[in-house]
């Protein structure tokens, strides 16, 4: 069976802050206080990013922080298509219609060690993540990789401080030279690690392999198109490796992840 | 003066009337309870599942959708539980609604079509079936049915021997004549007729130089095919007696009057409810609102009711 569709909420929001915080990538505050309150992390908002028929379909975004009593919430998003690029010319004071929370949150695994591997902008829901658990910082710690310096955006104004933060790029501009996953089996800890990951498909999928060779529990947050976020279009298919009936081959990001058990899931 | 309170209701098949001609499309709103939710289903028309076949369908392989100017395409394939599943968990929420609640049915043969429309024959609650002889997303069945006027009268023929129900059949714009489809299914008994299902369309990534596509084609909706559902509606409803359901890119009550003037007897709102999600109440408040502003007593009166130009 399908789960049930979520009690979504609508509210038009007003943009308090929109820059780049590096090449690409955006940081926009709203405020929005009933989706403040009531989102976490790696659930989704679908956001109208224009109000005409250009771009037709919303888009899904994640949140990195919210305010509950100030009633703002932050995103980030890297300026990639139509949809970013409206998105990414909105001023102070201007609304978006919204529609959100959606999907299921990342849940704070129990395991002393929690590895939180992030590419590009990826890395928002994780980092909402250890936002929301100040008590278990010391139990976390965030791998963070983007393709180069100039993609990459000041951590330390994203993160928790006492998160411990370790930075790779492609080319070594910043950081440690090579791919985020090669830093894994330097930090999991035999029998006690879990992996949560967001960010390029080929990575999740990367971080996915090297938890099973590590015999650890993977969950990651998934992005794919998709028309609705609620479970009507039944286009944001993922396929798993088991089912039990032919309509279950393939799940909804919507509603059933974003966030999925990375070893259940076809990469 | 302004009418207060118009009278929405509307025929859209022999023995089914809807108490106001806003209707949610098949394929946009699930097998309709789970979206009680969202807002209360008893102030719509009635709606349309998602569409059911013999047995449980997976659907395509992602991607399933790519966006397109003012609309969308989607090449879902079918996913559906199967007729058995359906009957036994989504049957008793779906006519617990307070709303007309119309099943869509495809099958892969007439025979496959008259077996499923049989077995909602014992079931409570069911207004009516669609058949769905348009899907472009079904290889072994779906539109092949719709294109030809033999077939599309023979399975409307087969399936009403056997149906208590008022049968609608759902076209496929993807055909030479619509209307002479459209006077096939007539003459084979079909109680009301629903038109358009999505155009065929196809979306090429040129960097990957791949269909963007799993299944390589797809359907296309949304506003951007309204004009031309909104031709088809009119040729149609112009062809046959039997009352039409038109759609296709409908958005808005401006967008819901103008297939209520083309001769539409009802309308369903289906692609813009995955972007706005209470469109369609929005749509009936808005022919609500035009009935009273111009002083339609009936929506009756409206529809079909297109002056000549100017």
């Amino acid at each position: 069976m399908m789960p049930a569709i979520p009690n979504f909420i609508r509210e038009v929001a007003v943009v308090q802050h929109n820059e780049p915080i590096a090449q690409d990538i955006y940081l926009m505050r709203l405020y929005a206080p009933r989706l403040a309150t009531a989102c976490g992390p790696a659930q989704f908002l679908q956001i109208l990013t224009d109000s005409g028929l250009s771009p037709f379909l919303r888009r899904p975004f994640s949140v990195l922080r919210a305010d509950r009593t100030a009633g703002w919430l932050d995103l980030i998003y890297d300026v990639i298509g139509t949809g970013t690029a409206r998105l990414s010319a909105a001023r102070c004071g201007d609304s978006r219609d919204i529609i959100g929370p959606l999907g299921n949150p990342f849940d704070l695994p129990k395991s002393k060690r929690v590895l939180l591997v992030a590419g590009g902008v990826g890395l928002v829901p994780l980092a909402f993540l250890a936002w929301e658990h100040p008590d278990r910082l010391s139990d976390m710690i965030y791998l963070m990789g983007a393709a180069t310096a100039a993609r990459l955006p000041d951590m330390s104004a994203l993160l928790p401080p006492d998160l411990p933060l370790y930075i790779t790029t492609d080319d070594g501009s910043a950081g440690q030279r090579g791919l985020v996953t090669e830093r894994i089996a330097e930090h999991a800890m035999p029998n006690h690690t879990t992996l949560l990951t967001c960010g390029p498909h080929r990575m999740m999928a990367r971080v996915a392999a090297i938890a099973a060779e590590l015999n650890a529990p993977c969950f990651a947050a998934l992005e794919n198109h998709m028309a609705c976020g609620f479970g009507a279009c039944v286009g944001c298919a993922v396929e798993y490796k088991t089912y039990p009936t032919e309509d279950r081959r393939y799940r909804y990001v919507c509603l059933e992840g974003p966030v999925v058990n990375a070893h259940e899931i076809v990469w | 003066m302004t009418i207060e309170h118009p009278d929405l209701s509307t025929k859209i098949a022999e023995g089914l009337i809807l108490r106001n001609p806003v209707m949610m499309a098949s394929g946009t709103f699930g097998h309709g309870a789970e979206y009680a939710c969202l807002f209360d289903l008893g102030k719509i028309g009635g709606l349309v599942t998602k569409t059911i076949t013999r047995h449980p369908r997976a659907g395509n392989p992602p991607p399933r959708t790519v966006e397109t100017p003012a609309g969308m395409l989607n090449a879902i394939g079918l996913t559906n539980p199967g007729i058995d599943a359906f009957i036994a968990e989504k049957i008793p929420p779906l006519t617990a609604l307070n709303t007309a609640c119309i099943v869509s049915i495809a099958g892969t043969s007439d025979l496959e079509f008259a077996d499923m429309a049989a077995r909602f024959n014992d079931l409570e609650g069911i207004a009516a079936l669609e058949l769905n002889i348009s899907s472009p997303n079904m290889k072994d069945g779906g539109m092949l049915f719709g294109c030809s006027e033999r077939a599309a009268h023979n399975v409307t023929r087969v399936v009403k021997a056997v149906s208590q129900l008022p049968i609608i059949v759902k076209l496929t714009p993807n055909v030479t004549d619509i209307a002479a489809i459209a006077a096939a299914v007539e003459e084979g008994g079909a109680d009301g007729i629903a038109l358009i299902n999505t155009l065929l369309g196809m979306a090429i990534d040129i960097d990957a130089r791949r269909p963007i596509l799993g299944n390589i084609t797809g359907g296309l909706s949304g506003p951007a095919i309204k004009p031309v559902a909104l031709a088809m509606v009119w040729k149609v409803a112009n062809r046959v007696s039997v009352p039409v359901i038109g759609m296709g890119g409908i958005a808005t009550a401006r967008d819901a009057i103008e297939f209520l003037v083309a001769g539409a007897s009802a309308i369903q709102v289906g692609t813009t409810t995955f972007v706005h999600p209470f469109a369609a109440l929005e749509v009936l408040n808005g022919i609500a609102n035009y009935c009273k502003t111009h002083q339609i007593d009936r929506i009756s009166d409206l529809i079909g009711n297109m002056h000549p130009p100017a």
